[in-house]
């Protein structure tokens, strides 16, 4: 179906509206209300009544031609001049001791700890849906009788009944504003919901996306997602169809306004993701791909707007129509494309501790970092670290081949202090646990900080088990406790291990102090080593000697995670993906054993580094399938930059299907021409409309910074 | 048994259907004027030397007689060459390469087989290409034998330029044959190929009796054989055969060029410019629409 001429207003309205939105004063009034009106109260309470006085005294915006009704936006906030540090959560918090600290920062510096991001959540709205705020307050009124002596439990119930009830006071004053411009059908819908359950699919749209922008406010932060749009809404959807209350064209028009409206609050404000997964499995594990699944992304490849992502989950035994709409979107759909694999992600997630039912409600927040909906807290994706610097700090004892001076706080040994590989390998995953497990002390401390100061009430009233356990997602409510966490540069860690093990212990064309030396002069000076260097067998090529390098770091790295034991019992989740640290973590980095130059991008997550794939595209998903991504329990994205020659969406088929019977987690793919590229960094104004695949995300290509478009630009196209 | 190949290329998504692996076979009977593969011609292993990626740095010259740098220039005596190959292993920066590698047929079907995954998920297979495949024909007859053991769906690139008793044995165990057709005027095809082109015209026939199911691919060099008649002669040939599923224009390309300086061949053609996309579609439409085969769009 073509886009609507209804659509085509809203659309053109929202770019307007979008480009120039108003002030929102959410930020300012909340600390207004903890600075001077309640900050004679409890902290709990201080912050649940400070949010409640700053959703309610938002704005009210309504256009007339409106269907989905309430508007925020971000990143217009009002500037706070005086904030309460009680509630602020954008302060760095640090309580470790001083030497500790001294460490944390000098790693830091490295990128092999750091303080990540909270976010990438995607909260179980669907209660709001089937039980409205009505459902949700009687459930706490009742855990209050229950729990009348848990002090703690009390509190947050009274916090979500605080929130609860500015929810629906803001909401009144949307139906008030609704009747006196006379829009009664939407009035109507509005005095529903989200205070009781939703009965039409309509109402379910609105009742969803009041509570998005809401909890939004709350929980301002990158990567919190809708999640099972399509799994949530169908029910509606299909009710409405049958009893003939709605046209499919209604329908889609609804969800095309869905999608815009929520673009128009980010508005291209690339790198913030809010994404939507459809398709996927029941908890029995059967496909739930549905009618909505199909909808949703002919909707949105209609349109070039970069939010919500919507990524497509692939169930076991997938409807083969639905692989090839997954196999169109990534030929056709601007690059916003990523195709998951239930069968191997449910597989990591149960592995790791979570049920089968469970697993499959799994979601990605914001880029893929994989989550399940409304049972994880908000932990999701809290670092990284730079594997490949990691190495280059155990290989020179500590100097930076960037900045050249030594660590002080934390010593390394060097490579010529081994006189195996063994030896030095096991260095180097003995490295690997001790930084981690400082990054996830860390992550730790600021979990036990949040959950006295950013407890969250309207969130975690959507995320089991807080609502039956008393406490907030960062005080052991939710289901699942375990933190996310990021490696970058595996491939490149590999590489160069493989050429250290060939170099200077088997073929002996170096000594380490050689092959140190040489890093450290980016290999001018040592030109015929470089070319050895760069011929020694590289992941990506099918050698099995260095895949194995390849699945033997991330094994010592799945294992670290796993046995990390945090406050609440829970692990940490490995993540594999980029986002935009290719270029950074790469900037950081010197000269690498495996031939690289320094300062050049590392490899874009478990993808193959662009200058081993030289055995083509097939070898280099091969390779790659070997990794035990049954550890990646966070979820590892793959990318795969193709010809727009060879792109059909019949290659783009076979490629994703077979890493996926492989193994293989996650297919991002980009197609893109790179003439047209070079063409867009120098006439920028031409090519607003370009979308790229930047690593978990997509964003307008003229929006990169330079540092991105030359990433982008020069990482391997493969053609036939 | 063994054969000379001599490039084995993984996720080939022109050779055929899906995604394939071809498999180059050394040494072709014809010398078209447009080779875009000339280190295919003999059928023996040959020294290839890229001028752009020589260090000059004499090791080659060190180990073996044939050659020599001087004053910043790298020769090569081909006539004394024994094509040992010891002096592209001296080479540090793979300046020189050797072309064309013995290889065992289950070799060959192992490199094969590392992307069978692939194939299935995409109605793919193997394509014997060239060169010409049927110049080793006991060798292809192998391979060809294990591939359907394996059940990989198989294709054949060919000249059609072969002994009809080998085409014959060869047929049964061929999913599919890319047939090439490069001039339909006798005499040109002599003066442009080499070889005459009544023999391949007579096995195209073979195989329409067979029954066997066939691609035909014509090069199309501007000012050489863009001819109306010679257009119109392919799609009568195409029409008058329910075996022949359509017919692919190959385009004119200039890629090829390099590889005869680095094998100190002459190339004739130098001064024609390569055939644009469009005019490629155009041709290959005309074509289509006159034999009355199908024309899938462009794949973008």
């Amino acid at each position: 179906m073509p886009i609507s001429e209804r659509m085509k207003m809203v659309f053109e309205e929202s770019r307007k509206k979008g480009k120039n939105p108003p002030e929102t004063t959410y930020q300012y009034d909340l600390h207004q209300a903890a600075l001077k009106k309640y900050h004679h109260l409890e902290l709990w309470e201080k912050i649940a009544r400070s949010n409640a006085d700053a959703v309610v005294n938002q704005a009210v915006l309504v256009e007339p031609y409106d269907r989905i009704i309430g508007r925020t936006y971000y990143r217009r906030e009002r500037k706070v001049d005086q904030r309460d540090p009680d509630i602020d959560y954008n302060l760095r918090f640090i309580a470790f001791d001083k030497d500790t600290e001294a460490k944390y920062n000098e790693l830091r510096s490295h990128q092999l700890v750091n303080a990540g991001s909270v976010g990438h959540i995607a909260w179980d709205w669907n209660t709001i849906l089937r039980r409205g705020t009505v459902g949700i307050r009687n459930r706490c009124e009742e855990m209050l009788k229950r729990k009348a002596d848990d002090e703690k439990a009390c509190q947050f119930y009274h916090g979500v009944l605080i929130m609860l009830d500015a929810l629906d006071e803001w909401n009144d004053k949307h139906v008030a504003r609704l009747e006196e411009l006379g829009m009664t059908e939407m009035a109507e819908i509005c005095r529903r919901v989200p205070k009781y359950p939703a009965r039409t699919f309509h109402e379910a749209v609105q009742a969803y996306f009041m509570q998005h922008i809401v909890v939004m406010k709350e929980n301002p932060f990158g990567g919190n997602s809708p999640g099972r749009l399509d799994y949530y809404l169908w029910p509606y959807l299909e009710e409405d169809l049958a009893q003939g209350r709605i046209t499919t064209e209604e329908a889609e028009d609804l969800i095309e306004e869905l999608m815009v409206r929520i673009d128009e609050r980010i508005f291209y404000s690339d790198g913030w993701g809010e994404s939507v997964v459809v398709g996927g499995s029941h908890p029995n594990g059967a496909s739930a791909v549905n009618p909505l699944s199909y909808l949703m992304v002919h909707s949105f490849m209609k349109y070039n707007i970069t939010h919500p992502y919507f990524y497509i989950r692939l169930p076991k035994n997938p409807p083969a129509d639905f692989v090839q709409l997954a196999a169109e979107y990534v030929a056709y759909g601007q690059n916003r494309a990523q195709i998951l694999n239930d069968e191997a992600i449910i597989t990591a997630l149960t592995n790791n501790g979570v049920t089968e039912s469970d697993a499959a409600d799994y979601y990605c927040g914001g880029c893929m970092e994989v989550g399940i909906q409304g049972r994880t807290s908000d932990f999701l994706f809290m670092g990284q670290q730079n594997a490949a610097k990691l190495l280059e700090l155990c290989m020179t004892g500590g100097y930076c081949l960037i900045n050249k001076t030594t660590t002080k706080h934390h010593k390394f040994k060097k490579l010529a202090d081994f006189d195996s590989f063994e030896a030095f390998y096991e260095y180097y995953a003995q490295q690997m646990k001790e930084t981690l497990y400082l990054n996830f002390e860390y992550f730790d401390r600021q979990s036990a900080h949040r959950e006295q100061h950013h407890p969250a009430y309207l969130i975690s009233s959507m995320i089991d088990d807080c609502i039956a356990t008393g406490r907030n997602m960062h005080g052991g409510g939710a289901r699942y406790h375990d933190y996310g966490c990021s490696v970058m540069g595996i491939p490149n860690a590999a590489d160069s291990l493989m050429a250290i093990k060939k170099a200077v212990f088997e073929d002996r064309i170096c000594t380490a102090e050689e092959l140190v030396e040489a890093l450290d002069h980016n290999f001018e000076g040592y030109e015929e080593l470089h070319r050895k260097l760069k011929a020694y067998p590289k992941y990506g090529q099918e050698n099995e000697e260095a895949d194995a390098l390849a699945r033997r770091i991330s094994s010592d790295y799945g294992d670290i995670y796993r046995s990390y034991v945090n406050r609440f019992g829970g692990n940490c989740k490995l993540i594999m993906l980029s986002f935009t640290y290719a270029p950074t973590a790469g900037k950081i980095l010197g000269a690498t054993p495996d031939g690289r130059l320094a300062g050049l991008p590392v490899a874009q997550s478990v993808t193959p580094q662009s200058a081993s794939m030289t055995k083509g595209i097939t070898a280099a998903i091969n390779s790659c399938s070997k990794l035990p991504f049954e550890l990646f329990c966070g979820g590892a994205s793959t990318m795969w930059d193709l010809d727009p020659k060879i792109a059909t969406p019949q290659v783009i088929q076979a490629l994703f299907m077979s890493l996926f019977q492989q193994g293989g987690h996650i297919f991002q793919g980009n197609v893109t021409d790179v003439e047209e590229l070079k063409r867009a960094q120098a006439d920028p104004e031409q090519y607003g409309h370009l979308i790229v695949r930047v690593g978990g995300y997509s964003a307008r290509f003229v929006n990169l910074d330079k540092a991105l478009q030359d990433e982008v630009i020069n990482r391997l196209r493969h053609t036939g | 048994m063994s054969g000379v190949v001599f490039d084995i290329q993984r996720f080939s998504v022109d050779d055929g259907p899906g995604v394939r692996t071809t498999v180059f076979f050394k040494g072709c009977p014809l010398r078209c004027k447009w080779c875009h593969n000339p280190e295919s011609q003999s059928k023996e292993r040959c020294v290839a030397y890229y001028d752009h990626k020589c260090l000059h740095c004499g090791r080659c010259a060190q180990l073996c007689e044939c050659h020599s740098v001087k004053d910043g220039k790298h020769t090569l005596d081909r006539s004394h060459c024994i094509r040992c190959g010891k002096c592209v292993l001296s080479c540090p920066n793979v300046a020189l390469e050797l072309l064309g590698e013995e290889m065992t047929a289950e070799q060959v079907l192992a490199e094969v087989c590392k992307d069978e995954v692939f194939y299935r998920n995409s109605g793919g297979g193997v394509t014997f290409s060239g060169g010409e495949p049927l110049m080793q024909s006991e060798f292809l007859m192998e391979l060809l034998q294990l591939s359907k053991q394996r059940g990989l769906h198989t294709c054949i690139e060919t000249c059609g330029f072969a002994s009809p008793s080998v085409l014959r044995r060869v047929a049964p165990l061929v999913d599919l044959f890319l047939f090439d057709l490069k001039e339909t005027d006798e005499e040109s095809h002599l003066r442009l190929t080499g070889v005459p082109l009544e023999p391949i015209l007579s096995n195209l026939k073979l195989l329409h009796e067979l029954g066997a199911p066939v691609i035909l691919r014509c090069p199309i060099i501007p000012t050489i054989n863009d001819r109306q008649e010679h257009l119109d002669a392919i799609a009568a040939i195409a029409s008058g055969m329910e075996n022949v599923l359509s017919v692919e224009v190959m385009a004119y390309h200039t890629l090829g060029i390099s590889k005869y300086r680095a094998l100190d061949m002459d190339y004739d053609l130098a001064d024609i410019p390569p055939m644009s996309e469009d005019e490629k579609k155009r041709l290959t439409a005309y074509i289509a629409q006159k034999a009355g085969k199908p024309y899938g769009e462009d794949k973008r």
